[in-house]
């Protein structure tokens, strides 16, 4: 008899396991228009997904939740600033909610993760992050990316050759993965095609507690370092840099993550005058930028970054995008193509912005310098603009495809010796 | 000649900040056979304490104490209520530790937010120093005495105080302990107790050198279970020559194979455990 | 003896019950459930093949993740690297998951109870360092993407019904282990290891073989899991995936074979539904390891068991 019960039990149990499983939104014939959107929320990057949930409240504000006539939702996930969940969550949001468009992924190598879901579901994918690749030599038919992380890179190093003539040593420091090559080899490529000597190069695990030891196997003849960081090292490596008294020894040349405002207020005055370049500075003079660092600053009490900045400006090209095809983005093809070739004139605070035809666009590099301003507050003060930098800097770009990605062992480190 | 003396040195300093977060989780081991995998969370939750008492009083020392008996409180709250009654389920005890790992993550997004935060050591600390043409940072030189006055103050209150004696006899054997009038129960909380507190204490004096930042618990947390599988569980001697060792290696080891840079660490422990699995001075199980 | 039958009969009709769900839900279903009922068995995998060893054997492993990420690592690394069929990344796969296994369970058969837990545990770190820092092997923090499945069961739904037959075969293949007499001096050993040598059993020997089936099988979860997320990195391999399946097996009841299962499938739905009702996610989970383990030893299965003898008893009386 009671078996006979418990098995009772368990067919219903099934069915409300099923109904839990099914009670996914009925697909309306046309309702409103989805975007979904990754960041993270926990873990090592809790703060930089703190930034672009900020960002989308001040975007949200601004342009409302209507776009070409259609009501637009938001479906939010968060992958606890890990890729491998990053996968399971954007396919979430592609078969679940099925969204027209998916937005996001911190750490280069997200993108690379993400980037074939795009294709699989014939479904647009704007990669937030910067994988080199995404828009060169393994280029998706659905996917674009916001940058590529060595672009920036490529006009620094033009940069620093020109205006600091001086500089003909270089250390290059970044974390060990594809972020740290695809930013330090880009730097490295242009500089020494400039005539410029990388002299040494380390990479070291993201998660570095201890950076003693390669700070005490720092060259000595180098005029400057080239330092890329990711996450927490921006916190750690300066101050133990500072610590082994070398923060005057080298001029600090460097990616602009390395005093992204998502860190900046945490960081003492150990990054000041720091010199680093980035798609994005708080301190852009421009109305657009204003405007949108006033409302930023409203939400989270401190400047926004290129972290706030970029998912801030993808949504603005992602509206734009829609408009563009009168909001029909049940055409996915027609949607796609208008993401990729998008031009972006006015309304981003990192200024405008052209597709480059190859699956990411071109944007203003900014060369900013970390210095406190009157009142004592830390900014990324802009000392140079290097407009519509393409990925390929003034490369070909089919011979520049022809060569091998940026990694770990590319470009070689020829004058390394040793 | 002076890169030798740099790498020896960052190397003994980074073991000072391990020794402290070991010798906590090697006495909690020691004596209770529990796994606690929430010790490196008590170090990261030590150096928010920490940083809050800072930031109202100012004072480094201070924040040093309130960020250990903070989480000497918060260890012996979680002793008593829950490890206590799962006494001998070595499995149930760890996944509690572990559920508590969450918990707390959670809580600190809660109370202080994601923003990576640092924390300054007072000026006369934050400086560099010299000896001919050896050049260290004041506060590495700071970590290495003040790990050191611990231990001793460690080595003190077990061999030369009676409290420390029924410590030593609960590492030994527990029940034996019990038997010759250890009141078992006190020494558990105890030793939860100053283990917690080693824990928080270390956090706050790595945060000037390390930043407080989420996902730091779960970075330096494998440098003190090696120190002590290495060093073997419950002894004092041992957490003190394996805190050393693993600074050096690691240091030696990232400096000559950066691309094996946990490899070099780990492996060794391997060999010791598959040769001598109870740590170098640990006794044979 | 008629109350066995009826309990034997009843099981029969549970498994059939959960199976004819599980064939059926497709239809009826959207294909991220799908998805989410492909993770399912997959951690019922690797819950089923710790639960070997945790629950029959009294061995618990606190480092699971390893041979789970081997089977994981040689799959990933043999199909996006050399370009391996779905068969070649099989047989590696599991070669890899048995050498791997069979070194751990050399040192780790030293030692037992919490010394037992602490060696598993040290030496999923060892295999974590290697998938972590291993560059040129395993992609080091970028991890591997772009592993695809075969045509024929590129389709979601396809490679739903595949792991689906393997499950089946896995529940078979352990639920006759236990039944056996190997399976009967597994819970021998659990009992009491000093009885059985007494009785001339090589317990070591047991154990070991126990160990490798084990490991085994987590290799095959792994092998399974880089096929469905066709993207494999440290994480998976890390010390929470070791906790998540001590867990799940934990909450479904350790001893038993739908336990895992059922433990796998709670787990596996909370993990991806919480996150849709609060921000607190942490917190959830964190909650669900202090209740299960302080108010829930034996889990859902003990539950169930306990309300069987009790109402059984008010029955016969």
């Amino acid at each position: 008899m009671i078996r006979k019960r418990i098995v009772f039990l368990v067919v219903p149990l099934a069915f409300a396991l099923a109904a839990l499983l099914a009670a996914g939104p009925a697909l309306a014939a046309k309702g409103p228009i989805k975007i979904g959107l990754l960041t993270s929320k926990k873990g090592v990057l809790a703060k930089h997904g703190s930034d672009q949930m900020n960002a989308l409240k001040v975007f949200r504000e601004k342009f409302g939740d209507k776009v070409a006539g259609r009501d637009v939702k938001f479906f939010i996930e968060d992958n606890e600033s890990k890729v491998a969940l990053a996968v399971t969550r954007v396919r979430k949001l592609l078969t679940r909610d099925k969204v027209h468009i998916v937005m996001g992924g911190l750490f280069g190598s997200t993108g690379y993760a993400i980037a074939p879901l795009a294709d699989r579901y014939k479904t647009p994918i704007l990669i937030w992050s910067c994988p080199d690749d995404i828009s060169k030599r393994k280029r998706k038919k659905y996917a674009v990316t916001y940058f590529s992380c060595s672009q920036p890179m490529h006009a620094f190093a033009h940069w620093v050759r020109t205006s600091m003539p001086n500089i003909k040593k270089v250390i290059t420091i970044g974390p060990d993965y594809a972020f740290g090559y695809e930013s330090t080899g880009g730097f490295q490529q242009v500089f020494e095609d400039m005539g410029g000597k990388v002299i040494q190069k380390m990479y070291m695990p993201i998660n570095t507690v201890d950076y003693g030891p390669y700070i005490g196997k720092l060259k000595k003849d180098a005029d400057a370092l080239f330092i890329t960081l990711a996450g927490a090292q921006a916190l750690r490596l300066p101050k133990q840099l500072k610590e082994a008294g070398l923060a005057n020894k080298y001029v600090i040349l460097g990616n602009g993550t390395n005093t992204d405002e998502f860190v900046l207020d945490a960081q003492g005055d150990e990054v000041l005058g720091w010199i680093s370049a980035l798609i994005y500075s708080a301190d852009i003079q421009t109305k657009d930028n204003q405007d949108f660092v006033k409302s930023f600053v409203k939400h989270a009490k401190k400047d926004p970054g290129y972290y706030a900045e970029g998912y801030y400006g993808g949504l603005v090209s992602i509206y734009k995008a829609i408009e563009e095809v009168k909001g029909n983005v049940e055409d996915k093809d027609k949607f796609f193509a208008a993401l990729r070739n998008l031009k972006v004139a006015t309304g981003m605070p990192a200024g405008p912005r052209a597709s480059d035809g190859h699956g990411t666009f071109k944007m203003n590099v900014y060369v900013r310098m970390t210095m406190k301003d009157e009142t004592g507050k830390k900014r990324n003060k802009v000392l140079a603009i290097i407009p519509n930098v393409s990925q390929f800097w003034n490369y070909k770009p089919d011979a520049f495809m022809k060569k091998p990605p940026y990694s770990r062992d590319y470009p070689p480190c020829k004058n390394c010796g040793n | 000649m002076t890169f030798w003396l740099t790498q020896i040195f960052n190397g003994v300093s980074y073991g000072a900040i391990v020794f402290l977060l070991a010798m906590g989780l090697s006495l909690i081991f020691g004596v209770m056979k529990v796994i606690n995998v929430t010790h490196g969370t008590y170090f990261l939750v030590g150096a928010y304490f920490g940083l809050t008492t800072l930031k109202q009083t100012g004072n480094f020392f201070l924040a040093i104490l309130i960020g250990g008996i903070a989480i000497a409180v918060m260890g012996i709250v979680i002793e008593r209520v829950f490890l206590r009654r799962l006494q001998g389920n070595d499995l149930g005890q760890v996944l509690i530790t572990m559920g508590f790992v969450l918990v707390l993550q959670d809580a600190i997004l809660v109370i202080w937010g994601p923003d990576p935060v640092s924390m300054d050591a007072p000026k006369f600390l934050a400086s560099t120093g010299r000896i001919g043409g050896f050049s260290f940072p004041m506060y590495r030189l700071f970590l290495i005495v003040f790990a050191a006055v611990t231990a001793a103050a460690l080595w003190f209150f077990e061999s030369r105080t009676k409290i420390g004696s029924s410590v030593r006899a609960a590492v030994d054997d527990v029940e034996m302990a019990g038997g010759m009038g250890v009141n078992v129960p006190v020494v558990f909380s105890l030793v939860f107790g100053l283990g917690s507190f080693l824990a928080g204490m270390s956090g706050v004096l790595a945060a000037p050198w390390l930043g407080i930042q989420a996902g730091l618990d779960f970075e330096i947390l494998p440098f003190a279970f090696v120190a002590i599988i290495v060093g073997g569980m419950g002894s004092l001697k041992g957490a003190v020559v394996a805190s050393l060792l693993v600074g050096i290696i690691d240091n030696l080891g990232k400096t000559f194979f950066p691309e094996f840079a946990y490899f070099t660490l780990f492996l060794p422990m391997a060999v010791i455990l598959a040769i001598r699995p109870s740590g170098l001075f640990g006794r044979a199980m | 003896m008629r109350g066995e039958l009826l309990a034997t009969r009843g099981r029969v009709i549970a498994i059939a019950a959960v199976l004819a769900f599980a064939v059926a839900s497709p239809l009826f279903v959207d294909e991220f459930s799908v998805l989410v009922l492909n993770q399912c068995l997959i951690w019922g995998i690797l819950a089923l093949s710790l639960d070997l060893m945790l629950g029959y054997t009294g061995m618990a492993s606190l480092g699971h993740a390893a041979y789970f990420g081997t089977g994981a690592y040689a799959t990933a690394i043999m199909s996006a690297t050399y370009g391996a069929s779905f068969g070649e990344a099989f047989v590696v796969a599991i070669i890899a998951a048995a050498v791997v296994t069979a070194i751990c369970a050399l040192v780790a058969l030293r030692a037992s109870d919490v010394y037992f837990l602490m060696i598993t545990f040290a030496l999923a770190m060892l295999i974590w360092g290697l998938a972590y820092r291993w560059d040129s092997m395993t992609g080091g923090e970028n991890g591997i993407a772009g592993i695809d499945r075969p045509l024929f069961m590129e389709d979601t739904i396809t490679y739903y019904y595949f792991t689906l037959i393997v499950a089946a075969g896995v529940f078979l293949f352990f639920s006759v282990l236990v039944h056996s007499c190997f399976g009967k001096t597994m819970v021998g050993i659990r009992e009491s290891e000093s009885r059985m040598r007494a009785l001339g059993y090589n317990v070591w020997l047991h154990k070991f073989i126990i160990y490798m089936i084990s490991g085994l099988f987590s290799g095959l979860a792994g092998f399974l899991w880089v096929y469905y997320n066709s993207y494999v990195a440290p994480t998976d391999v890390e010390l929470v995936t070791s906790f998540n399946a001590l867990l799940m097996v934990s909450l479904g009841g350790p001893g038993t074979l739908a336990g895992p299962l059922l433990g796998s499938t709670i787990f596996v739905i909370l993990d991806n539904s919480v996150n849709m009702f609060t921000e607190r996610s942490l917190t959830v989970v964190g909650c669900i390891y202090i209740v299960v383990v302080l108010f829930a030893p034996e889990g859902i299965m003990g539950f169930i068991k306990q309300l069987r003898t009790k109402v059984g008893e008010t029955d016969n009386g």
